[in-house]
Formats: C-alpha cells, structure tokens, sequence
C-alpha cells in the first residue's frame, strides 16, 4: 500500500467519525449517554486505550465517562492555578509534559492521580467562549506512536463538537430547571391565589385558621398538622385548629414558646424543618417522622405557628424540601394578614357591640340625622322615648318624625346650616305627649376630618327629675329670680359684706351606707332625696348654694336680703325633717335603709360674691358663718336641727327649742351655745 | 490443555449490557496473559461488534450470543445477532463487507474492530450476522 492511499484511508476512517459522531450527537440525550459515546468515538478514532471525558462546573469536575481505568471516584476539585493553565490552551491539545506541568502527578490530589491513572498523553479543555465546561484527556495510542498532527486535527474537532453539545446540554439542564422553578411557581401561585381568594371571605377565625391548615396539609401533601396560637400574657401557645390528628394529644399537649422548636421560631421569625429523628422532644411529642413548622407573623409579630408533619408519597413518607418552605411561608404570609384581618374585624365588631351597649344603656336619647335629613340610627332610649318602633324610626326624615316640635326642627336645621349645638332645657316634647319635659340638644355630626355628616340629637327625659329643678342647675327658686329680674339694684355681685342665715344638711353614715349599694343605686337615691328636699328649700326661698356629695348647702338673705331669712331657714329645715321622714317611710317599706339626714344653721357675716377662676365662677357665701354652720350640721344628729345662738335670737320663741352643751369650735375661744330645734 | 476453553454469553439487547461482554472479555484475556494494551483493544472492538449486532436485531426482545474461544495463543470472538428475524420476505441484510466498502455509515465500528484485531470475519445469513475476531497473544 503505498503513502498515499495509506493516508487516504486514514482520512476515509475520520471522516466515518465524524459520520458517527454526528450519529451520537444527534441520538444520544444527557450529557452523561453523549459523553460516554464519544468518548467511544474519541477513543476509537485515535486508537487509544485509555481515556476520560471530565465536566467542570467551577472548581468542581466530575467524570462522566472513562475508558481504560478501574472505576474510582467521580468527583474531582479543580484548583485555580490549574484553571488559569488550561485557559492558555483553550480547545487545543495539550501534549504530555505540559500535561505533567499543569497536573503535578506526584502530587495526591485527586484529579492529578486520576490523570496520571490514564497516563494522560494528550489533553484538550473544552472552553465554551471563556467558560471552562470540561476536559477531555486521552492515554496513549495502542501501538505505542506518538499523536501526529491528524490526530490532534480530528481530537480537536471532535472536541469542538463536544463542547458545544456539553454546552447546549447546559442549557437544556438550565432550561429544564428554570421550567421545573416556573411550575412550582405557578403552583404556588395559583394555590396562594386560590388561598388569598378564600381567605379575604372568611373572617372568622376558627373557621379561617381551619382553611389555611388544610389548605396547606393538602399543598405540601404532609400527613397531618395544627395552628398554634399565642395567648395574651402567657408563653403557652394553645391549639387554634388541627387536622387529622390525634384529638387526645391535641388537647392535651402543652407547647411553650421557649421550648424547642419554638423558641428558634420566635427568634429568626423563619420556619424550620425538623428531621434529627428520636432526639428532638418536639418530634417526640407529636409523633411525627419529620416537620415542618412555620410562624404566622402579621403585623410584624408572631401571632402563630403551622406545624405540618410527615410530607406523603407513593413511596411513603419523604423528607420536606425548601421548595415546601418556601411554599408553607407563602401560605403563612397570606394566613397572617387574614388572620390579623379576622382579628381586627372581631375587634371592630366588639367595639362596635362595646358602642351599641353603652348608647343601649344611657337613659338618654340619642338619634342621629344624616345629611338628608333622615335618621340614621337611634338609641333604646331613643325607641323607648318616641314609643316606636326602631324600623319606623330609622329611614324617617326628622320634619316628620318631629311633626309637633318646631323648636327641635328648628334646632336641627340651624345646626346642620350653622354647625354649631343647639340645646333647649325644660321643654315639652309635644311629639310624644305634652306632659313630657326634656331637655335636648343638636349638635351637628362631623367626621375626623371635618367633613360634615348630619347631626347628632340628644333628648333627655326629664319628666321624672323636671321637680329637681333640671337637674340642680337651678340653684334659686323662680321668686329669688323674679325678684332678681324685677330690681337690678339688690344684685350686687361684686364681693360685699352681709347679713345671712346658712343651713347645712348632710346624711349620716352616707358613706358607709353607699359602699353597700350599687353605684347606679347611690345615684337614684341621692337624686330622689335632692329632689325632695330642693322642693322644699324652693318653696321657703332658699338659695342652693351647693351640693357637695350628700351634702346641701343652703343660704337665705343672699343674693337678696329678707327680714326673715332666719325664720325661714328654721322653716326650711323642719320642712325637710318631716318630708324625709315620708320618704323614709317609702323606703323602709320597700326594705331600703332610711336616710338620715342632720340640719345645722347659723346666722352672720359672710363675705358674698362671684367667687373663682376667671373660668369658674360661682356666686357663694364665705366667712367663719358658713364655717360655724357645717359644724352644727355636723353636731345635729339623724333628723335632728341644730341652731346657733344668733338663729335662736332670731327665732325667738316661734319654735320650741331646747339649749345643749356649749360646743368647742377650733379658732374660738369661747364655748359655742346651740340650740335643738324640737319638731 | 487437551480442550480449546469456552466462554459462553447470551446479552439482552439493553443499552450498557455490552459491559458485560468486556467484563468477560477482561476476565477471559487476564487468563490468557494478554497484555492490559491487547485487553483494551479486544474490549473496544468487541464494544463496537456489540454495538453493530444490537442495532442489527431490530426486535428488542432478542439477545446477542457472544462466544470466546481460546485456540492455542489466540482468543477467538464469536459476536452472533439474530437478525431482523426469520422471515424470508423481510427486506435483506445489505452485507458488512459492502457497508464498510461504500462508506456507509454503520462500517465506522466493523472498520475499527479491523484496526484493533488482529483478523475480522463476517457471516450473515437471513437468520442473522455472526461476527467472527481474533486477536493473538
């Protein structure tokens, strides 16, 4: 055979190759089958024994294929030096001694050994532009001649080939990723969509913590789980719902926020998956193989934990993955908002019910208009005033509702036009009967921003209490005013010296007595008493000066004078001696303890005037007179009248009284004579 | 030794079974004192006649006989395909001396067995193609 055709049929064999190679390319799938067909190929074209065809991901090499060499270990590490060689030969061979140079091979290091296993005689690094993805190293040819040129020609295109499937396997291998993290995503959207739908309509939060734990046992395919929830003031976290669990072991474990797994959740705020088998008391407790534990934070805080446990499969049970991490902390993103949504609703609906209650329990009526006129909500009061019923209230324009009392409507239309209350005391509401008295007010209703609502109206039925004068405001009787009115002279409310007669009445024991009843009872009581005996300080002209808790002060001769302010103040206290007497009558029959009130009067000279702050003025009396009276009041046993001596002077002889133990008052120095007024 | 020694193999056509024929074909070479370089030459073509007689028996449920002999200083490889199968109306199987002659494709693996054994015979008859290679000590 001559050189020639020798070397056309070399060239023949290579070109059957490349024939083959194409046929492995195109045939092969995975970067492991086209690695392991060429490296055939490889080996067969350039008649070597041994070989290797290595990937490079980094530092990392990995044999894919080999040929020649006992099977070893498949996972080899590239240094950087070694790297930064092989880029000056980049897709070209690399001949034995520059192999030697790169990979030291007495050195123990894995990939050298592995090179020098093959007895590498020639090497080519497979670069795809500046990216390293793998090396392809041959042993030496079967008759033992050195690589020619041809060789090194067809290796290198061979090579080339390679790479760029290596390359495009890559790719595929990315693609493949990318398509696997696209479907998982889209999963999990359309779960957490599916969730977020279902959650925004459940507001309850049993039934809503029940929804997102099945929701998410079924997404995660675990077994079984349960939502823990904080409690107020406590570290222990109580069961809020469970799914396929055990029922005892639910109500009757008990898991604290310092206890493992817990306290770590608490910490990093990030779920965790538990899986170190029998040492964990956690596991231990719930009987799972594996879990997964999540926190419901919302709002910022912990308000919650899923747990799920022991992930399903057709094989078993299988350990959770982060893709389920990423997945459960989703769900508990989207259960914390709904639960903090629940929570809030509950809130508002308590504080709405809170509202409802209060408005339900003021005896006063209150009605709101908005701005069509018409009422928006009314009281029970309100209902129990009007005598109606709320659905004949409510949607009702004020005009007609309010039909016979032109001076509301009135109030209402100026308060809604001017914004600004309107109040009337005393008044009928004819719109109800004529006998009844309220007082009621308009006050025009704005939001937080001052926008403008309708109005606010406030009826207070005072029919009860219209005897105690609108509600002790009116401390003179209609004669003091009407005299007040007729002469401006004797109204002097500058300070001035006077003459006048002071009577004290307080209750004995009061205190003690209303500790031992309800508060709303204290307050009937106090004001039915008042009411009796404000009848009566009216009807001898008296000044109510004031009412201090169960005490009454009352003035006669201020702010106008009479001869017999005196008289009538002896009177006056008689008066109120006899009509508690009655009403104590009342009260003992309804088996109520009676009130035993003691009157102490005296008579002198007071300081009179507006007295107080600029802001608080109170027309009053002051003087050691006044003093003196609060003392006697406090010597005057139940139902007794005690009197000074200028009162008894004054008196004379009109009234029986009887003359007591001089009493030692602080700042005098002489005894103090007083009188008992007999009844 | 008065006998010839024989090793008989029946593969499945399964992807990788091949390994097995060199699995064989080491043991078999060891025996004999082949050198390592002879051992790896007879694997690569025995790969190759694997290869060739699995994508000559088109069904998949057949198997590949392969049979080494050991003659005097030389093994003796016998690689036996069952063929398309045994109808006689089946399209022909062109002959492996034509393939190799007219470039075709499938010859790249028969023109290495040549390279790497020291001689190659081929036989094919409607019921399949036997392989017949040599490789001296």
């Amino acid at each position: 055979m001559s050189g020639n055709t020798q070397y056309k049929d070399k060239i023949d064999f290579y070109l059957n190759s490349l024939d083959e190679l194409g046929e492995v390319l195109i045939n092969q799938e995975g970067s492991s089958g086209i690695t392991k067909g060429v490296l055939r190929i490889i080996l067969g074209t350039l008649m070597a024994s041994k070989g290797s065809i290595i990937t490079v991901k980094r530092t990392r090499c990995k044999i894919l294929s080999s040929h020649g060499i006992s099977a070893q270990q498949k996972n080899l590490s590239l240094n950087a030096n070694q790297k930064k060689a092989l880029t000056s030969f980049k897709n070209s061979n690399i001949n034995q001694k520059e192999i030697k140079e790169i990979f030291d091979p007495k050195s123990s290091d894995d990939l050298p050994v592995h090179f020098a296993d093959l007895k590498a005689a020639i090497m080519v690094p497979l670069f795809h532009k500046d990216n390293l993805l793998g090396i392809v190293t041959l042993g030496k040819k079967f008759d033992g001649s050195t690589y020619q040129s041809l060789d090194k020609k067809i290796l290198e295109i061979i090579c080339n080939h390679l790479t760029d499937s290596l390359y495009n396997q890559e790719l595929i291998g990315n693609i493949k990723d990318k398509r696997m993290e696209l479907r998982l995503k889209v999963l999990e959207l359309q779960t957490l969509f599916d969730i977020s739908l279902s959650l925004n309509s459940v507001l309850d939060i049993k039934e809503l913590s029940t929804e997102v734990l099945i929701r998410s046992v079924s997404t995660l395919n675990a077994s079984s789980g349960f939502i823990l929830e904080t409690q107020k003031n406590s570290p222990m976290l109580s069961v809020l719902s469970s799914f396929n669990m055990n029922e005892d072991l639910v109500k009757s474990a008990i898991f604290s926020k310092s206890s493992i797994p817990f306290n770590l959740i608490w910490k990093d705020k990030k779920s965790i998956i538990i899986s170190d088998e029998e040492s964990n008391p956690f596991l231990k407790k719930t009987g799972y193989k594996e879990c997964i534990v999540s926190p419901i934070i919302g709002n910022r805080n912990i308000s919650g934990c899923i747990v799920l446990g022991d992930k399903e499969s057709r094989d078993g049970v299988i350990p959770f993955e982060k893709n389920d991490i990423d997945i459960l902390e989703a769900l508990s993103s989207q259960a914390g908002i709904a639960m903090d949504n629940a929570k809030l609703f509950e809130e508002i609906n308590a504080a709405k019910r809170f509202n409802e209650s209060i408005m339900g329990s003021i005896a006063t009526s209150v009605i709101t208009i908005n701005l069509l006129g018409e009422i928006d909500s009314v009281n029970k009061a309100g209902v129990g005033l009007l005598s109606k019923k709320t659905n004949e209230i409510v949607g009702e324009h004020y005009s007609y509702l309010f039909s016979k009392d032109q001076n509301l409507c009135k109030a209402i239309e100026s308060a809604e036009i001017e914004l600004e209350s309107f109040a009337e005391l005393n008044v009928p509401l004819m719109s109800k009967s004529k006998n009844t008295i309220v007082n009621f007010s308009v006050a025009p209703l704005t939001d937080q921003k001052g926008s403008h609502l309708g109005a606010v109206v406030a009826i207070e039925d005072i029919t009860e209490q219209s005897k105690i004068k609108n509600t002790f405001k009116r401390y003179v009787s209609k004669s003091v005013v009407d005299q007040l009115l007729d002469d401006d002279q004797k109204l002097n409310l500058g300070g001035e010296e006077r003459d006048v007669t002071v009577l004290f009445s307080d209750i004995r024991g009061f205190t003690a007595m209303s500790e031992k009843m309800k508060p709303k009872e204290v307050v009937s009581t106090l004001n039915s008493y008042f009411s009796e005996m404000i009848d009566i300080i009216f009807k001898y002209d008296g000044t109510l000066d004031k009412i201090v808790g169960d005490e009454l002060m009352v003035v006669f001769g201020a702010p106008i004078s009479r001869d017999d302010d005196a008289e009538r103040a002896v009177q006056t206290a008689i008066g109120m001696v006899e009509s508690l007497k009655k009403f104590n009558d009342k009260r003992v029959k309804k088996g109520k303890v009676p009130i035993n009130a003691g009157i102490g009067i005296n008579k002198g000279k007071v300081i009179s005037g507006n007295i107080g702050s600029k802001d608080q003025m109170d027309y009053t009396v002051i003087g050691d007179t006044v003093n003196l009276g609060a003392r006697l009041c406090s010597f005057a046993g139940p139902l007794k009248i005690i009197v000074s001596k200028s009162v008894k002077d004054e008196i004379g002889d009109n009234y029986k009284t009887r003359k007591l133990e001089p009493i030692k008052v602080k700042g005098k120095r002489k005894p103090v004579e007083i009188f008992k007024v007999l009844t | 030794m008065g006998t010839s020694p024989k090793v008989e193999l029946s593969i499945p056509i399964i992807p990788d079974m091949e390994l097995a024929a060199t699995q064989t074909s080491e043991v078999v070479a060891r025996h004999m004192g082949l050198g390592q370089d002879k051992s790896d030459e007879i694997k690569m073509a025995l790969i190759e006649a694997c290869i060739n007689a699995f994508e000559h028996s088109k069904t998949e449920e057949g198997q590949v006989e392969i049979n080494f002999t050991i003659e005097d200083n030389t093994l003796v490889i016998k690689v036996t395909d069952q063929g398309v199968g045994f109808d006689e109306n089946t399209v022909k199987i062109p002959k492996i001396e034509q393939k190799i002659k007219s470039d075709h494709k499938r010859g790249w693996g028969l023109q290495l067995i040549k390279e790497l054994m020291d001689t190659v015979e081929f036989e094919s008859t409607d019921e399949g193609t036997t392989v017949t290679m040599t490789k001296k000590k």
